[in-house]
């Protein structure tokens, strides 16, 4: 395999890979690097009457430091990410145990059956969901007929609640994955030994399976907190009147209030304090993991 | 003791059937329902069930504005679908079968659409298309998708080809085949499953897009941005007839790639 370099041909051949990969660079670059570059370049200019004025300028960072609603806005971004990525680890997590640890022959069984919502059309999905959790939905019509409640429970559909729901239900697939792929690869014996040395339940889990499915953790977090804090069409077709985020402020910018500099300057914004909040968190984390392994030996 | 381990036990495992019929409840009853009601006579789209009925996908098919979204997303999805399949094909081949500099960081690139939010990227092709004064339509919509199909194609045909015999393309390269031949000839034939998988896993995330067709499109809009604009705040029986539809085919054309991914993988094991 290794080839030397005299031979036109092995020169040939060491190009082989480039020239493969040739289609995917030019996708990537024309498709998504040089876009984003000239994406973060734009809040950078500014707008005055119709046009772009292609001058460097931080007025429009200025202008967003300037109005607090919008700092907020990415907070409450921030906020529902959060929500969505710890409540999907803790709905995949068992899941994921169990398919990694107890399914064996069925596992790739277990595997589509998880994966088929997730091709699911998000449109699709989102009227699936209007229709559980509508005012004459499956909830709330199995709820009266219960006779539980009275009327139907209007904050079910057309709230936040409505569209966390809806979210966490595609990104499950990708929490799931995450964990799984970690566990799966967790030594079986070492869950025995700790167990055949007295650990309890709890203390296997706490100090054998769930530090080394962390990596996995993380992972998924990061997948579902990606999509859920820059969602545009679940927030508008699940989340009300009165879902106002900063992914809608920003497409706003694009739109009506056409002011293309100052919608990237809020997303190149956005995007760096999701970015440093992420990298934070992984660094206390991975600290603190690292800390417990000395202390423990 | 004995008896309470038993029943220590029992618990556990009445807890575990509770779980997980409580998550395969929360991740198939709203699709469930959604197909149900399809199939409901009643022109409100809720329960009680009322009487079978395939009425909503006669209405389904008379409208217009639908037909045209279904048929621009049948463009779109299969452009796309190709472009990603002999994209994601070369890449994955180049990834795995290569070592090269830089193989690292092209491998952690290849995840690079599905990392983006899909808003920012739309945002940001928009904004360069404008820039460069291209119109957008349907063209644009086909690209984006290609993106944001490849890495899913690379890591399912990845997946096969990993498991490919290194053996085999040795012994042909030792006979002579050139690098061209023994790919076509010798791991074309045992990746093709994958291939294939790859594209229906393509197809089926391209057909059910909505936030990068929603920033790329022009006047020409796919199926679910029709659905999006017209059907926004009301819900019609012929929309739920029409997820149905869409439903069923992506579970379908699911199955059938893991299937055939699966069952590559037996033979090549096999062999």
């Amino acid at each position: 395999m290794t080839a030397g370099t005299k031979t036109p041909g092995a020169r040939l051949r060491r190009l082989q890979p480039y020239l493969l990969l040739a289609p995917f660079l030019l996708l990537l670059v024309t498709g998504i690097l040089l876009p984003m570059a000239l994406f973060v370049v734009y809040g950078f200019w500014r707008k005055a009457g119709f046009d772009v004025i292609e001058e460097f300028t931080l007025h429009n960072f200025a202008l967003l430091l300037d109005r607090p609603v919008y700092l907020w806005l990415i907070g409450k971004a921030i906020v529902y990410g959060a929500i969505a990525s710890v409540v999907t680890l803790l709905l995949a997590y068992p899941l994921a145990y169990i398919t990694a640890t107890r399914v064996t022959s069925a596992k790739g069984l277990v595997l589509l059956a998880v994966l088929v919502p997730l091709y699911t059309s998000d449109i699709v999905r989102i009227f699936a969901w209007r229709s559980v959790l509508g005012g004459n939905g499956l909830i709330n019509q199995l709820l009266m007929s219960a006779q539980l409640i009275e009327e139907p429970i209007a904050w079910l559909l057309f709230s936040p609640f409505a569209a966390l729901v809806s979210l966490c239900h595609m990104l499950f697939p990708f929490m799931f994955l995450a964990v799984w792929a970690s566990l799966e690869k967790l030594n079986v014996s070492l869950v025995e030994s700790a167990r055949d040395l007295g650990a309890g339940p709890l203390t296997v889990f706490r100090r054998v399976v769930l530090p080394l499915s962390l990596p996995g953790v993380f992972a998924g977090m990061f997948f579902v907190f990606i999509p859920v804090a820059g969602d545009y069409l679940y927030i508008n077709m699940m989340g009300g009147t009165g879902g106002v985020t900063i992914t809608k402020a920003i497409v706003q910018q694009f739109g009506a209030a056409n002011n293309w500099p100052f919608g990237s300057a809020m997303a190149t914004s956005t995007m760096l304090a999701m970015l440093a909040l992420l990298l934070g968190l992984a660094l206390v984390l991975s600290r603190l993991s690292s800390l417990r392994a000395f202390r423990h030996g | 003791m004995q008896p309470r381990a038993v029943s220590a036990w029992t618990s556990r495992n009445l807890a575990s059937a509770l779980y997980l019929t409580a998550i395969f409840a929360f991740l198939y009853v709203p699709i469930l329902v959604l197909i149900l009601l399809a199939f409901n006579d009643s022109q409100m789209t809720s329960f009680p069930f009322r009487g079978f009925t395939i009425q909503w996908f006669d209405v389904l098919m008379q409208d217009e504005a639908i037909l045209r979204g279904l048929y621009n997303s049948f463009i779109v999805a299969l452009w796309a679908t190709g472009i990603a399949v002999v994209v994601g094909t070369m890449t994955a081949y180049a990834l795995l079968r290569y070592r090269f500099r830089g193989r690292i960081v092209i491998a952690v690139l290849t995840l690079l659409p599905v990392i983006v939010p899909k808003t920012v990227l739309g945002l940001s092709i928009l904004t360069l298309t404008s820039h460069l004064h291209l119109s957008r339509s349907l063209v644009t919509v086909i690209f984006g998708h290609a993106l944001i199909c490849l890495p899913f194609v690379i890591i399912i045909v990845g997946s096969v080809l990993i498991r490919v015999d290194k053996g085999l393309i040795e012994a042909a390269r030792d006979l002579g085949a050139s690098e061209f031949l023994t790919f076509r000839k010798v791991v074309l034939p045992l990746i093709l499953n994958g291939i294939v998988a790859g594209a229906f896993v393509a197809f089926i995330l391209s057909f059910a897009e909505f936030n990068l067709s929603f920033f790329l499109s022009g006047r020409e809009q796919t199926l679910p941005l029709v659905i999006f604009s017209e059907f926004r705040f009301e819900i019609t029986p012929k929309i739920n007839a029409l997820s149905a539809a869409m439903v069923t085919a992506s579970i379908a054309l699911t199955v059938a790639a893991e299937y055939l991914r699966a069952r590559r993988g037996r033979a090549s094991k096999a062999s």
